[in-house]
């Protein structure tokens, strides 16, 4: 069972673009652990857990050297003055890649220990200036801490790494980035590539591919009153506008009643909440054609960015009719099939 | 400090591996098809080959030793990074890269060791040697519910000469019941200078016929 061993604060405001050497220290310390932070702390980390936390790994530089990983490991397992020195350079590489769209924050460094494992969680709260913390700031810090788990909306993010002292352990880190999935790349890059200098553990292609295929699925089950939310799904995915997501998250773009078929096959863990970078082409050229088949036996094999367009599918009641009009570039006689038309 | 394992230490920790084999197994295939999937195009690629470790050298590699002599893996069961590894096997060694390269666009790499002789005049074992996050795509169905797992896998990428020397050598030095003498190091030190010298011919080979391939600058 974990037990909550240290807690390190930090006032954190932005430095991106300043000199390394001028960067300012952050100012806080070590923090004293009393019941009343002992609960607060437990509370939230029930909330974060309760959330889906995405994984990510640490980008290494071919000899599993990452400035984050060491200091946090340091953290973890570091003697005397070196975890408290290690959580600060973190607080000061937080402060030097966080530029001026992101206001002055609380970094929240916490251990807990269960023998030979510790947990490192990193959480960033808001905090709109500048405090001095010290011995005497504990109230202050768990007012902090309860506005921002009391909503949930005050929280900005969180990533927490789990393991015992071996360089096989920390690798990744579990994190909850509520921007995430911001179309602006920029912010969702900020807590992950230049904090953690980290990546999704999902491939783009690979996470691009299963989304595809699993999109089509649902399509494929849709009974006729879900057919165009199936449809809009498809075109948010291969649209661009989603930039980053998990199947998980784009599960929520369709019908609850489609869910099954969409995460048929798609092991109920990680590979469902981990997210990655949509690949637009990738997603768009496996759910590129469209076969419709009319009652009368016509079979219209459409690109899918011409539905909508030049091939209009509308809905009146049980019944879908689709239209179309093109000039034709070519035709030819097909021998028919046995029973392929109806 | 450790000492060598007894076989009851032995028994116990191959009786904890032995269950977990067959989600190895599927782990490796499903890395498997994931690279040969990837590197299909890729040209001088003799194979891609993955297997899980086998219990009796797990049990082994479990009670080794670091340098101060204490026991090198704290959980070995998630500590051992080659309990499913990989090999990818080119024609040439300038075909190294091109695989390294696509293997590291497709998994998050975690080490990179390029295994060589030190000295230059020696000859010896040489081999590209990775270190890959597991990607969740390749779970097996109840991989997340193992209490302990590794999170990563190893990969090797070399040429054939390269392997046709390991292979043996390995077999000959590392299973062997008796000591190689001075000797019999510097004849598979030979073997392994041929292997060497096998690869930088082939390399010289196709610089020369590059020359007078249609469409090169000295045609």
């Amino acid at each position: 069972m974990l037990t909550l061993d240290r807690v390190y604060a930090f006032s954190v405001t932005p430095q991106r673009g300043i000199d390394e050497a001028d960067v300012a220290a952050p100012s806080g310390g070590s923090v004293r652990i009393t019941n009343a932070l002992r609960q607060v702390v437990d509370r939230a980390f029930e909330k974060v857990s309760a959330t889906a936390l995405t994984t990510v790994d640490f980008d290494f530089d071919g000899l599993r050297n990452n400035e984050v990983r060491d200091q946090v490991m340091t953290v973890a397992f570091g003697a005397t003055q070196a975890p408290r020195t290690a959580a600060s350079r973190l607080a000061r590489r937080l402060s030097a890649t966080m530029d001026n769209r992101s206001r002055s924050a609380l970094l929240l460094v916490t251990i807990e220990t269960d023998d030979p494992k510790r947990r490192v969680s990193m959480l960033l709260l808001p905090r709109e200036d500048v405090i001095q913390l010290g011995g005497s700031n504990e109230e202050l810090l768990l007012t902090l801490l309860n506005d921002a788990f009391s909503t949930g909306s005050g929280l900005r993010k969180v990533a927490r790494m789990h393991g015992h002292n071996n360089k096989s352990q920390f690798l990744s880190a579990e994190v909850l980035d509520l921007q995430l999935m911001s179309g602006q790349k920029s912010v969702a890059d900020f807590w992950i590539r230049e904090f953690l200098k980290a990546r999704p553990r999902l491939d783009s292609e690979t996470g691009s591919r299963h989304l595809a295929v699993a999109i089509q699925r649902a399509f494929d089950a849709a009974p006729e009153n879900d057919r165009d939310a199936a449809i809009a799904a498809i075109f948010k995915a291969s649209s661009g506008r989603v930039a980053k997501t998990s199947l998980a998250k784009f599960a929520d773009e369709l019908p609850t009643e489609l869910h099954e078929a969409y995460f048929r096959g798609l092991a109920d863990g990680e590979l469902r909440r981990t997210a990655f970078d949509v690949d637009r082409t990738i997603v768009k050229t496996i759910l590129a054609q469209w076969m419709i088949t009319t009652k009368d036996g016509v079979v219209i094999y459409a690109p899918a960015d011409t539905i909508g367009k030049a091939v209009q599918v509308t809905q009146s009641g049980a019944k879908r009719t689709v239209k179309y009009s093109g000039t034709i570039d070519k035709e030819r006689v097909v021998r028919g099939r046995r029973g392929a038309a109806k | 400090m450790t000492g060598p394992p007894r076989g009851r230490d032995m028994q116990r920790v191959i009786e904890a591996y032995e269950p977990r084999r067959p989600l190895l197994n599927d782990l490796a295939r499903a890395l498997q098809e994931h690279v040969v999937r990837k590197l299909d195009g890729l040209p001088h690629i003799d194979r891609v080959a993955f297997r899980p470790k086998d219990a009796k050298s797990f049990a082994q590699k479990s009670f080794a030793a670091d340098e101060h002599g204490r026991l090198k893996y704290t959980v070995p069961l998630e500590d051992i990074e080659d309990q499913v590894a990989g090999r990818v096997l080119v024609f040439f060694r300038r075909d190294i890269e091109p695989v390294v390269r696509e293997l590291k666009r497709t998994f998050n790499s975690v080490e990179q060791v390029r295994k060589e002789p030190e000295s230059h005049d020696a000859f010896s074992y040489e081999s590209e040697h990775l270190v890959f996050a597991i990607p969740p795509s390749a779970y097996p169905t109840g991989w997340e519910s193992l209490e302990h797992r590794p999170h990563t896998f190893e990969m090797q990428v070399r040429t054939l000469f390269m392997h046709a020397w390991a292979e043996p050598q390995h077999d000959i030095a590392y299973k062997g019941a008796v000591v190689l003498n001075s000797d019999e190091r510097r004849k598979i030190a030979w073997a392994a200078s041929n292997a060497w010298g096998g690869d930088a011919i082939f390399e010289q080979v196709l610089d020369s016929l590059a020359t007078r391939t249609p469409g090169s600058s000295q045609d």
